[in-house]
């Protein structure tokens, strides 16, 4: 989008230097699993060549480097940057949070069912559809892919209780 | 002319009925994913993978490379009519296909995008057809040492061809090393890196990264930046067509230079975002009037698009010849070559010609059915666009969530991909590039064998690397691209000495 964000500085949520920071650590700390790992299960030369962990411990140690890298320059920039601003991290979560919810209620409900209720809901929260467009909308989504999925390429996707009282 | 006699008997294969039938619903496919935000040509092909498990290796590529052929296309409509980059390739298109637009010159931009994209498929794919073979058998020679060195070559070059932070682009390298040490090791069977957890001991999929990655932290830009879309209609007539296609020879000059640039910049893995950008910029350091560009110049249209497509294609080179892709999309075409049961590498070019030859084969006509197609449909697919995205996020969502489930049919890589989606979204906002991490994630265990077994031949010695001309001239020309950051900033410093 090329239209200046309207909102002020001071709505920033978080700075781009406490993310990179975040960020690097979060790298540092896979490197250090990893080489620490390796070293469990033997980064040296064994009897029969090299063992199980001689590479991954390069890497994890070459990560190492580069992440330290990474957070002393994010140390020394500036503090001005937003990384996100609070409506923007508003919008995101707005469909981050019921997408894991989503996520969470397709081991109990089934795909099927779960993207039936995920997609109605979405629609009429944030697209302020009315039940029966929203409804509607999704339930034909929803029999394209059972369709597309369990008959035409007979790829079985993961189902709840509504699928097995139809017998499927 | 073997090479030719090989492409007809390519073209037999490709052009049977149900191949052909592939081909257009690829392309409709493809155009559907770049249009779309949040698809793209990596994780729609992911997405659409398991598809395809059923069918034959021939018929199941040409699917899945069409689907890349037309999200490149596709990528160019959002561009030029809603100066939104349904693709990040077509981010360079913006800056001159969307003024063209707004000065009702939004067929003729669309006709010159198309027509570019073609064009510089159509060089990547000649180059294809008669360099591959020559690379494969050169390859053949290839030791493990020769191997490793070209892997190298193919991580340094990231760091070397890459605009932004070299240190970002060898963390986020190492984290794909990493993801791909997870689970069991194939040559002393111990398990690493999974903790006890069983769900990790068959390791990670690339197909889930690539899902999360590229579909749900796409997405969750998208959002952010609130999208509403104020789009130009996206009308095409044959009158205006055949006009913009008289003008277009006149360009000559910028199609073989951004066809060069993109040809290297498909093999080595710069990939095909990079190579729209450079295309861009060099037409505009060569035009006559540069002060135009991005005011709604043709040249600024047709530059990108042949860059970005023949990179695109050219990606597929290194692929075929020696396993290793070029870019995110050509790394899963050959995650599908390993589920059909064939081994990428030079040995394709001699045990399965039919495959190779009818790849290649199907490469110039789904440019040509692309070509057609796009130009077709195009308003369609623009109407797509007036939808609102509280329906399109979910039901793209809902894609991404089915397509990681059908990789394994396991919950445990929906919820990886979440993660990995957030991953993407952070790392995306702070420029860590997404191709290395993706390409070291697919290539890691193979790198590491051959690592091993160069190490092992050599009883643990490190010079096997410079053992022999061949290898040494690889592995310096890798280590160049790895120190080039600091070799191009000693360079520029030295020049503005001298000037």
């Amino acid at each position: 989008m090329s239209q200046p964000s309207p909102d002020a500085p001071e709505a920033s949520a978080a700075s781009v230097r406490t993310l990179e920071m975040v960020v690097a650590v979060f790298f540092l700390l896979i490197g250090s699993v990893v080489m620490w790992d390796s070293a469990r299960t033997g980064a040296n030369w064994g009897a029969d060549g090299p063992q199980s962990g001689y590479f991954p411990f390069y890497i994890g140690l070459l990560m190492n480097v580069a992440s330290a890298a990474n957070l002393w320059r994010a140390f020394k920039s500036d503090k001005s940057t937003s990384f996100v601003s609070r409506p923007q991290i508003k919008l995101v979560l707005a469909v981050f949070l019921p997408c894991m919810v989503y996520v969470l209620l397709m081991q109990w409900l089934g795909l099927y069912l779960s993207s039936l209720i995920f997609i109605a809901l979405f629609m009429q929260w944030q697209g302020k559809f009315s039940w029966l467009k929203s409804g509607v909308t999704s339930l034909a989504v929803v029999l394209l892919l059972f369709v597309m999925f369990e008959i035409w390429f007979k790829v079985p996707l993961i189902k709840g209780p509504i699928e097995a009282a139809l017998g499927f | 002319m073997e090479e030719i006699n090989a492409l007809f008997q390519g073209f037999a294969v490709a052009l049977s009925p149900v191949n052909v039938g592939l081909m257009f619903l690829g392309i409709v496919l493809g155009i559907l994913i770049g249009v779309l935000p949040g698809l793209g040509g990596a994780n729609g092909v992911a997405i659409l993978l398991p598809l395809t498990f059923s069918m034959s290796p021939v018929s199941g590529i040409i699917l899945l490379s069409c689907i890349y052929w037309g999200a490149l296309f596709g990528g160019a409509i959002t561009s030029i009519l809603f100066n939104i980059p349904g693709e990040p390739w077509s981010v360079a298109t913006t800056f001159d296909g969307y003024p063209m637009a707004q000065q009702g010159q939004a067929g003729q931009a669309l006709t010159a995008a198309f027509t570019s994209s073609f064009i510089g498929a159509l060089v990547a794919v000649v180059m294809i057809t008669f360099l591959a073979p020559l690379v494969a058998k050169f390859a053949l020679k290839f030791g493990p040492p020769e191997f490793f060195a070209v892997q190298l070559l193919t991580f340094c070059s990231f760091v070397g061809m890459t605009k932004g932070a070299p240190w970002k682009t060898l963390a986020a390298m190492f984290l794909g090393f990493s993801l791909a040490a997870i689970g069991m090791d194939n040559v002393t069977g111990q398990l690493r890196l999974t903790f006890g957890f069983a769900p990790m001991m068959k390791g990670f999929d690339f197909l889930i990264a690539v899902i999360g990655l590229f579909g749900i932290g796409e997405i969750l830009l998208t959002m952010e930046e609130g999208l509403a879309f104020k789009g130009k209609n996206g009308k095409i007539d044959s009158k205006v067509v055949l006009e913009t296609w008289k003008k277009l020879p006149r360009y000559w000059m910028t199609y073989v230079r951004s066809s060069a640039v993109g040809c290297w910049m498909g093999i080595t893995p710069g990939g095909a975002t990079p190579a729209s950008f450079m295309g861009y910029g060099i037409a505009k350091r060569f035009s006559k009037n540069p002060d135009n560009f991005g005011k709604g110049e043709i040249d600024g249209v047709l530059a990108p698009e042949t860059a970005a497509h023949a990179a695109g294609t050219a990606a597929l080179l290194p692929m075929l010849t020696l396993g290793i892709p070029g870019s995110p999309t050509a790394a899963v075409l050959l995650g599908g070559l390993l589920v059909w049961g064939l081994q990428p590498g030079p040995l394709l070019f001699v045990e399965q010609k039919d495959f190779v030859w009818g790849l290649i084969a199907s490469m110039y006509l789904g440019n040509v059915v692309g070509l057609i197609v796009v130009l077709l449909t195009v308003p369609w697919f623009a109407a797509i666009l007036r939808i609102p995205f509280s329906i399109i996020a979910p039901v793209i969502l809902v894609i991404c969530a089915v397509g990681a489930y059908t990789v394994h049919g396991s919950m445990f890589d929906v919820y990886l991909m979440m993660g990995f989606g957030v991953l993407g979204y952070v790392f995306k906002k702070l420029d860590y590039p997404l191709a290395p991490l993706v390409l070291a994630l697919v290539l890691g265990d193979m790198a590491e064998n051959a690592f091993r077994q160069s190490l092992l031949g050599s009883g643990g010695s490190m010079l096997v690397f410079v053992s022999n001309p061949l290898v040494t001239s690889i592995t310096a020309l890798a280590l160049l691209m790895l120190f080039w950051p600091l070799i191009g900033a000693a360079l520029g410093r030295m020049k503005r000495q001298a000037a």
